[in-house]
């Protein structure tokens, strides 16, 4: 299998070859504006990008197993958290536990989540928070300053599957299909829910039920990034809802309940959403982007594109297909199967 | 240049320090104020634009003197170009990055590294541009030897284009980010400021106090808006050398003309507030506040008190052209209200040049509809309303600051909230903080009530401002928490509407929705009103809800104190 990248790569976080340890102090790594192809394993399972690097899940030529790949620059907080929830049976770890592969979740307005046993959410003010109390270790210079825990717990979420964050928010997916948003409620229609200061309040998990009962099957995705939140069903509908305001205007028909979204009557079959851009994959295994192309996360020669527009990856379509898609703020993955 | 090099230098080796501390991984080490708290991915990356950006700079001196000898175009001049729209895009990418954060946190959340971290990413992306300015080659040393030709902004649009994007550069820093940062910050941006006039308008015209270090801003505070508070003698001081640099440089404006002074409406005024009949002296004024009634003093209009004021006198902000000489010919950039009321729908805030401001704005070229007529529906101008509003823009321009002085009153020692403690703020330390309302005729602040005890003044043109008792809190109808915002110090009632001076045709403006009921009642809560001439000086005491109305084109500056 082949990863494609393409967008912001200011640490090398697209160039696997490298282990991204290629940074100089005279020398910026330039983006990638096309999509490029950047690993080849025997499998690739999973990728996991962050603004300043990305995560790899796969099983090398010849290899046995899975392991953890990165490129580019990780940040002390995240090797922390990953060591010491690795140790830490009370936190849930996705497939891939036994690579330290913790599901946390960082929204751009500080706060962390991490879901752990006994159907719970442990929410923290910042990384550092979480480090400090939930792990006591004291990654920096902060001894006596911060010693007011601002940990919350949501209790009664079985069986979350994925778990991400927005700008100001999150978003839990379970087993069920059942989509819980909470977050900052100056940004209310990234929940998609109604907001109630009693009985669903804006900062507590609550049930996106528009999402419930919906005629192709329950949710089996999620994704978000920036303020735009998107949800797939089983049978292959795309929903996507937010903030238009602070959006840039992505998506015209989107709103802050969750909306269908038609790509030239395609089956969607995979979704990932950027800071300001969303990339696509069909049933058809075609390539659809939209949004800002700054960085060149679009993979297209426009600035940006206004709408769904067929990105061209130049694959030998006989013996290749794409099996999936993830976006970063500023960048965006394509997994590709070889067959044969 | 040196300016910006050694900027450059000092980002370049505090990030070297944070990004040293954290792979030692030892405990002292770097002060919270710094940028650590970015991450050291970003921290890293603002280095590698400070080393990228010296190193080029080194390349373009090298250049500069082979050119000199050998007429040649460098094979690696597109690598070069390359390498600098690379990091011009980096820079972005970092103001960006750290703009974001300012709309993910509530500001008063905000950790003040992301506001340094725009502030450095702007002082490398306009030590760039400056780097890659033509007429910045004529900068640096040999400057001193070349009289200004040549050096004279007369033309060029490109020029025009490239210094308005260097302008852009640093007033986004100083409006959106506060100019945060101890090393370099506020203090950086101001010297670049008078720098960069001295260069495009050759030396001895720009006049900008703050190249002489008279103004000398709070650094450090949370809040990029804090004063210092300068003895009656430094005051005094101040003015004089202020009153000699305003004869140097009247020449351009002494003989041009005033704003319009024309009124569309004019509110009857049947309930006046008590005029104190001479320039309150801050014993008398102190007398005032204490001598109130259960510590609860009444609003007062106090005439006469900013009659030396140079904005009033040798430095008249009545003049346009001199308002202009003051921002640059009109570059700098202000944060303008747009739309009637900030409670109304369709509100916005935008961020344009001054220049700009007063000709779209404060003098439009096509005259406002004729005044004669028609006064209740004065408001159906169909442009909106542009109000430079709020904003703290002697802190932005303290070549303006110094035209006006803080008014001794504003030491005397307030009673607390009448009625509710919890309104109370901590004390304001480095002096009272000042606010700029610089709007056309026909601007609207919804009641409200401030934080702070408030001295009003009327600088140019006319204001009506109607006050209500903070003992009426209960029937002033009003807001709550909306969208996530606290709104509770402000009223639904528009007055203006009510007493039918304006009419808002989105139906919403009728003060909360349920008709004449409120309505009536509302009328019987007792209040006083005022027109605000200029020269004049309204006191606003805490906890008194208050409606404002710019009748002409008004100029006016609040001093909130405690």
């Amino acid at each position: 299998m082949e990863l494609y990248a393409t967008g912001f790569n200011a640490w090398n976080q697209l160039r696997f070859e490298d282990g991204g340890n290629g940074l100089h102090l005279h020398q910026e790594p330039d983006d990638i504006r096309v999509f490029t192809r950047v690993l080849s394993d025997d499998a690739i399972d999973h990728v996991d990008p962050f603004i300043s690097y990305t995560l790899v899940r796969s099983r090398p030529a010849g290899g046995l197993s899975f392991r953890l790949r990165s490129a580019g620059m990780v940040p002390k907080e995240h090797d922390a958290l990953r060591a010491a929830a690795d140790d830490d049976d009370d936190i849930y770890k996705s497939q891939s536990a036994k690579l330290g592969h913790v599901n946390f979740a960082e929204a751009s307005n500080g706060f962390v989540i991490v879901y752990g046993r006994l159907d719970t959410f442990h929410q923290y003010q910042s990384m550092r928070d979480l480090l400090s109390h939930k792990y006591n270790n004291n990654l920096k210079e902060t001894p006596g300053t911060d010693t007011t825990t601002t940990q919350h717990t949501f209790s009664g979420f079985p069986n979350v599957v994925q778990l991400v964050a927005y700008e100001t928010g999150f978003a839990a997916l379970s087993s069920t299909g059942q989509v819980w948003t909470w977050g900052d409620e100056r940004y209310a229609a990234c929940l998609g829910r109604d907001v109630d200061d009693d009985t669903s309040p804006p900062n507590k998990p609550g049930l996106v039920t528009d999402l419930e009962d919906l005629p192709t099957g329950p949710i089996t995705k999620i994704a978000a990034g920036g303020y735009t939140l998107a949800a797939l069903t089983a049978g292959n509908d795309l929903y996507c809802w937010g903030d238009r305001g602070r959006s840039a205007v992505i998506l015209d028909d989107m709103g802050d309940r969750p909306t269908p979204i038609v790509i030239d009557d395609n089956d969607i079959a995979d979704i990932g959403v950027g800071d300001q851009h969303l990339i696509a994959l069909t049933v058809d295994g075609e390539l659809f982007t939209i949004g800002n192309n700054s960085n060149g996360q679009l993979g297209l020669q426009a600035s940006s594109a206004a709408s769904w527009t067929r990105v061209d990856l130049g694959l030998d379509t006989a013996r290749q297909s794409i099996v999936g898609v993830a976006a970063g703020s500023r960048n965006s993955f394509v997994i590709v199967r070889n067959q044969g | 240049m040196a300016h910006c090099l050694s900027a450059a230098e000092e980002i370049r080796s505090e990030c070297a320090s944070i990004l040293e501390d954290k792979n030692e991984e030892d405990n002292g080490g770097t002060s919270s104020s710094s940028i650590s708290g970015c991450g050291e991915p970003l921290v890293q990356l603002l280095q590698r634009q400070a080393s990228i950006l010296l190193e080029l700079h080194i390349h373009l001196l090298d250049e500069a003197e082979e050119v000199k000898k050998i007429k040649r175009v460098g094979e690696d001049n597109a690598s070069r170009q390359d390498t600098l729209l690379l990091l011009k895009r980096r820079l972005d990418d970092l103001l960006s990055a750290s703009y974001a954060k300012f709309y993910a946190y509530i500001f008063k959340d905000l950790p003040t590294c992301w506001r340094q971290l725009y502030t450095d990413a702007a002082i490398l992306k306009f030590s760039l541009l400056f780097l890659t300015w033509p007429s910045a080659a004529a900068d640096s040393d040999e400057r001193r030897g070349r009289s200004s030709d040549g050096l004279q902004g007369e033309g060029g649009t490109v020029e025009d284009a490239e210094m308005d994007e260097m302008v852009k550069t640093l007033d986004l820093a100083l409006i959106l980010a506060g100019a945060a940062g101890g090393q370099r910050g506020r203090r950086w941006i101001d010297r670049a400021f008078a720098l960069l006039e001295e260069v495009w308008q050759g030396p001895g015209v720009a006049v900008t106090p703050a190249s002489s270090g008279v103004v000398d801003m709070d650094m450090d505070s949370a809040r990029p808006s804090k004063k210092r508070r300068m003895s009656d003698k430094q005051q005094q001081q101040q003015q004089q050398q202020q009153q000699q640099q305003g004869n140097v440089a009247s020449a351009t404006w002494q003989d041009t003309p005033s704003f319009s002074a024309a009124e569309t409406f004019i509110p009857p005024v049947k309930l006046p507030v008590r005029r104190s009949s001479s320039q309150a002296s801050m014993e008398d004024f102190q007398a005032y506040l204490s001598a109130s009634p259960a510590g609860r003093p009444a609003p007062l209009v106090i005439p006469g008190l900013t009659d030396a004021w140079p904005a009033r006198t040798t430095r008249p902000w009545k003049k346009p052209a001199y308002l202009l000489s003051r921002t640059f010919a009109g570059r700098r950039l202000v944060p303008v209200e747009i739309g009637r009321s900030y409670v109304d729908d369709g509100w916005g805030q935008k961020i344009i040049s001054f220049g700009e401001f007063l000709e779209q704005y404060i003098s439009p070229p096509s005259p406002s509809p004729s005044p004669s007529h028609n006064t209740s529906t004065s408001e159906t101008n169909s442009k909106k309303i542009g109000y430079l509003a709020q904003h703290q823009l002697f802190v932005q321009l303290p070549q303006l600051r110094n035209d006006i002085l803080i008014p001794d009153l504003c030491y005397t020692a307030p009673p607390l909230h009448p009625t509710d403690p919890s309104q109370d703020q901590p004390e304001l330390l480095d002096g009272p903080q000042l606010n700029a309302w610089f709007g056309p005729s026909g601007t609207i602040t919804p009641l409200h009530t401030d934080p702070y005890h408030n001295l009003l003044v009327q600088v140019v043109g006319r204001k009506y401002v109607r006050l209500y008792a903070p003992d009426e809190t209960p029937r002033m109808r009003a807001r709550g928490r909306e969208g996530g915002v606290e709104m509770g110090n402000t009223s639904f009632v528009d007055v203006g509407v009510m007493e039918g001076w304006d009419c808002v045709d989105d139906g919403n403006g009728d003060g909360g929705g349920d008709g004449e009921e409120w309505e009536a009642e509302f009328r019987k809560v007792p209040y006083v009103e005022c027109i605000l001439e200029p020269g004049d000086t309204l006191y606003i005491p805490i906890g008194w809800w208050h409606y404002v109305r710019g009748l002409s084109v008004s100029f006016s500056v609040s001093f909130w104190w405690n």
